[in-house]
């Protein structure tokens, strides 16, 4: 048992471990930012950097620089630089541990005049209210959640809420996109839908119109727009590439109307034969109408995002009883239980800074006779009394929180209307720079002075 | 039509020749573009650059160049010489493959172009990132862009103002100035007609005179656009590595001589590339008002000056020759890569984005990282001599050589791994500063960390002694293909991360081949090393 005990030991301490653990260390980190560079950012982050494996792999480096440091005692004056740098090494993790437990990271968009004392990180939260004549009322459960690690799927999410009623959080997609479901109706009431196709060989573009809440009446290409409208056929805008479709209110009956920036008189024009391509006359875009329902009834859920596709949100599929509804992160909406009705918001996680903060000013200034920024800067009022200004690499240091500059928003005249803060709180900062500076310098000690030790002994 | 073919050829002899006209007072014309003043002549060097893929075309420098594309836009109009590269490119505008330039008229007559470039409009607009084709797109798009503005006049901001820091573009000027700009137009014919430059050169002269009256507190003093003419006409890194080249031929003639005075020779030559080197970057601090941290080719220019530096000072310390010869190998090879791919490297002096502005960490950070992959370069130089014993099949007769030359990559390797960490955990410092968090796996923070752990893998390997001479030397060899992924791989190849301010696109082929040749170089080695072991055995 002893001799079995000495061999762990030998080898926890052993320069063999070490090096599989750098080599393996340096493979899965390569293979992290490739895969970075295909999923981006925060999935890369959940996967592989703060994976169990990538903790096993630290935890191991920590055993392994412990062991050695223990096994070469007592330590002699060579060992000086390697305790040094190992302890370093460890300190260094140590600090980030903390930082990743207790730190937080977060943002707070300020727009200008406004005062805020709270600021959101990425972490989630799920709140429902009671709801009342359409708005939150009491709170009845707030809970942080991280559905990416701990899927619905395989996690119950189930709380209780007024009465019998049950929220159960269902189905969770981490970058959603909103879709539209729609299907012939029935009723007189609802209202119509059309779902086109504009294409050539580089561009595809499918969309449904409609002229119900859920779907936009109105799809703009960029080049060229696609308009639904009921009733009377509208004039066109001179100078712009053009589609109207236009439902005859009482026939029912589908029109179509192409018009080219190049010319007054439209492209043509006549009644919509669906699964039929016309000439646009613009870009070799053919257009199509695939489906014409003169009353629909819309669905509106969440799907995966097609690869390549960056304009994703989060979405979380909620149920009470046996109805079903989708929540978009940061956009909440009202559901109803048996008896009650409740507010349900899946949103960010916020945090009090512990003092207000109010935006006098945001200047962005840019090189001369050139559209390239050369700085950003915000005043701002803390608790006001004192005026800061806040820049790029000049950052507000208050109770526990720093504050920086990190980026703003334009309105579409150009002029910059929000100034975006990141806000952070770090524990781990100090032990992080010592154990760094301890690093550094044991290295120096082990290349530069330890030779020149060993050299003395030797004579 | 025969007429009109013969108007146009008079009308090109007319078109100004270089020896007819000097051009220098004109050159040195302060010009505000892309964000700072800079003498007319650099601007006409980025822009001609841009559009033609050459400084020079049909004997006319950039300023004569674009002087001629200014005052005579309609004799350009069917001269090909908008330079367009990609093939794809040139099928899908219907020319031919072999044909590489463009005229103003091509492109105006063109029916494709403008689907192609709203296509290009569409793709940036959803901050999609462009592949080979539509990069190719857009720089067609920056060419058309640069040389209607420049015709036009709207890029040629000559006049400083008293009340803003925009300068005006002569397409703005009215009255005196406009009068002053126009005489220098007139000159210009008129100094072709006669052959004769003295009233143009006056022209010149007095308008530069009446535009710094304007705001003379912020037009340049003479002296700082001088020196910036210097630096674009002397060239010093190309100085520089001639001598370094000069010094290639002396250690290697050095080797096989017994005299000292080859190698005194090829260390004075490595110090006189040295000067020159040094004197380059710091005019171009000078001139950028900044240490030079914010892009590939300023990284590569520093990083040959590392190598030599360390590599001179281990020379001096060890008298080996090796080590010279490496050191301005190396340098030699960063300095004409750096000269040789202006489409790849950019070479033009920019302004700094706002968060690199005014930072002693970011320029001490970059500067300890990019000195870190000289020293990495050493070792790989010193690395690349060793193993050619090895590939010769020589290396029982070189035993005492190999194993001094590996302890000199091991030295290397130290000097590099102290730099490294302590420049990444600068970087750590300059993001906690700048950003509010020390480490955030970004993809060129990590890079650096993986180059660092594969160096530190082969110092405990040599330590433990797995690692004899030849693993020492083989795996750093090895080990600098990480140094290339952190270096130039994250900005080229990955296109992600924070570290965006120094992205760019190219040579992604050429890198990918000379690490190809670099590996077998060492696989042959290794080859060869397992023979000698065997028959050592039996």
């Amino acid at each position: 048992m002893k001799k079995l005990g000495h061999y762990i030991f030998d080898f926890l301490s052993s320069i063999k471990l070490a090096v599989i653990i750098m080599i393996t260390l340096a493979a899965i980190l390569a293979y992290g930012t490739f895969y970075e560079a295909e999923h981006g950012t925060a999935q890369a982050q959940r996967v592989i950097y703060k994976s169990w494996f990538m903790s096993l792999e630290l935890c191991l480096l920590i055993i392994n620089l412990t062991c050695a440091a223990i096994d070469r005692m007592p330590w002699k004056k060579n060992h000086v630089g390697f305790v040094i740098t190992h302890s370093g090494i460890i300190t260094l993790l140590l600090g980030s541990f903390i930082t990743q437990q207790k730190g937080l990271d977060g943002s707070l968009p300020l727009s200008i005049s406004e005062t805020a004392d709270s600021f959101m990180v990425p972490e989630a939260e799920f709140q429902v209210y009671q709801s009342f004549d359409g708005r939150p009322f009491a709170l009845l459960l707030q809970s942080p959640v991280d559905f990416d690690r701990k899927t619905p799927e395989k996690n119950d999410y189930t709380f209780k809420l007024v009465d019998d009623d049950v929220i159960k959080v269902t189905r969770y997609i981490a970058k959603a996109v909103r879709r539209i479901e729609v299907k012939a109706s029935e009723s007189k009431a609802s209202m119509p839908a059309v779902l086109f196709k504009l294409y050539n060989e580089r561009v595809n573009v499918n969309e449904w119109l409609g002229l119900d809440n859920q779907i936009p009446p109105f799809y703009d290409l960029g080049p060229a727009t696609v308009s639904f409208i009921k009733g009377n056929e509208p004039k066109p805008e001179v100078g712009k590439n053009q589609i109207l479709l236009v439902q005859d209110p009482k026939t029912l009956s589908l029109r179509y109307t192409i018009y080219s920036m190049r010319q007054v008189k439209p492209v043509a024009s006549g009644i919509v034969e669906p699964g039929k391509d016309y000439d646009t006359g613009w870009m070799n875009l053919k257009f199509k109408v695939e489906k014409y329902f003169p009353s629909a009834e819309v669905d509106a859920g969440f799907v995966d995002a097609e690869r390549g596709n960056e304009n994703h949100t989060q979405a979380i599929e909620a149920q009470i009883g046996n109805k079903k509804s989708w929540f978009e992160l940061g956009n909440p909406h009202e559901i109803k239980g048996a008896q009650t009705k409740y507010w349900v918001n899946f949103t960010h996680r916020k945090f009090n800074l512990g003092f207000q903060l109010n935006l006098k000013k945001f200047k962005l200034a840019t090189y001369g006779g050139s559209h390239l920024p050369m700085s950003y800067e915000s005043t701002v009022l803390v608790d006001s009394k004192q005026e800061i200004v806040i820049s790029m690499n000049e950052p507000l240091h208050n109770k526990d929180f720093t504050l920086y500059q990190s980026s703003y928003e334009l309105n579409e005249r150009g002029e910059p209307t929000v100034s975006v803060f990141s806000v952070n709180y770090d524990p781990g900062r100090r032990i992080k720079y010592l154990g760094s500076i301890c690093i550094c310098l044991g290295i120096m000690i082990m290349f530069y002075w330890k030779p020149r030790w060993t050299r003395k002994k030797k004579v | 039509m025969k007429l009109k073919h013969i108007i146009f050829s008079t009308l090109l002899l007319l078109t100004p020749q270089s020896q007819a006209l000097d051009v220098t007072e004109f050159e040195s014309l302060p010009i505000q573009d892309g964000g700072r003043v800079k003498p007319f002549d650099t601007f006409a060097k980025e822009n001609v650059q841009l559009i033609t893929g050459t400084q020079k075309y049909e004997g006319k420098n950039a300023t004569e160049l674009v002087m001629a594309w200014l005052f005579f836009p309609d004799q350009w109009l069917n001269q090909k010489f908008i330079q367009i590269k990609h093939l794809q490119l040139k099928k899908d505008l219907d020319m031919p493959e072999t044909q590489s330039y463009l005229s103003p008229q091509d492109v105006i007559k063109n029916t494709k172009l403008p689907n192609i470039f709203t296509e290009l409009m569409h793709l940036q607009k959803e901050k999609k990132k462009l592949d080979n084709y539509y990069t190719a797109v857009n720089r067609l798009n920056n060419q058309l862009q640069s040389y209607q503005e420049i015709i036009a006049g709207r890029n040629i901001r000559l006049v400083p103002q008293a009340l803003s820091p925009d300068w005006l573009p002569i397409s703005d000027i009215k009255g005196e100035l406009q009068q002053a700009f126009n005489n220098i137009a007139n000159n210009y014919y008129a100094a072709i007609a006669k052959k004769d430059d003295t009233l143009f050169v006056n022209a010149v002269k007095e308008f530069a005179q009446a535009t710094k009256l304007q705001a003379p507190q912020s037009y340049p003093q003479y002296s700082e656009i001088k020196m910036e003419l210097i630096y674009n006409k002397y060239h010093p890194f190309r100085i520089a590595y001639i001598f370094y080249l000069l010094a290639i031929a002396a250690f290697t003639y050095s080797l096989s001589s017994t005299k000292k005075a080859p190698w005194y020779f090829a260390l004075a030559l490595c110090f006189a590339g040295t000067l020159v080197h040094i004197f380059g970057f710091a005019l171009r601090c000078w001139i950028a008002g900044r240490p030079p941290v914010s892009n590939m080719y300023e990284s590569v220019i520093w990083v040959a000056l590392g190598c030599i530096v360390i590599g001179v000072i281990f020379e001096l310390i060890y008298k080996r020759k090796y080590i010279g010869l490496a050191a301005s190998a190396m340098a030699t090879l960063c300095l004409i890569i750096g000269d040789a791919a202006p489409a790849v490297l950019d070479q033009s002096i920019r302004p700094l984005e706002p968060v690199l502005r005014s930072n002693y960490w970011l320029t001490i950070h970059v500067l300890t990282i990019t000195l870190s992959y000289a020293a990495f370069a050493l070792a790989t130089g010193i690395g690349n001599i060793a193993l050619s014993y090895y590939v010769r099949g020589v290396e029982t007769q070189n035993k005492e050589k190999i194993n001094a030359l590996s302890l000199y990559v091991y030295r290397s390797i130290q000097v590099g791994v102290l730099l490294l960490t302590a420049g990444t955990i600068l970087g750590g410092v300059w993001a906690d500063y700048s950003w509010g968090r020390f480490w955030g796996w970004d993809p060129k923070e990590t890079w650096a960390l993986i180059a660092d752990l594969f160096y530190l893998a082969v110092l405990h390997g040599r330590f433990s002694g797995w690692l004899k001479a030849f693993g020492t030397i083989a795996a750093s060899v090895v080990a600098f293909s990480g140094v290339i992924m952190a270096w130039y791989g994250v900005n080229f190849v990955l296109g992600v991360g924070l570290h965006s301010y120094g992205f760019g696109g190219g040579g992604v082929g050429y890198v990918g081949s000379v690490l190809a040749v670099q590996l077998l170089y060492v696989a042959i080695a290794g080859y060869q090393h397992r023979k000698v072991l065997k028959k050592a055995k039996t």
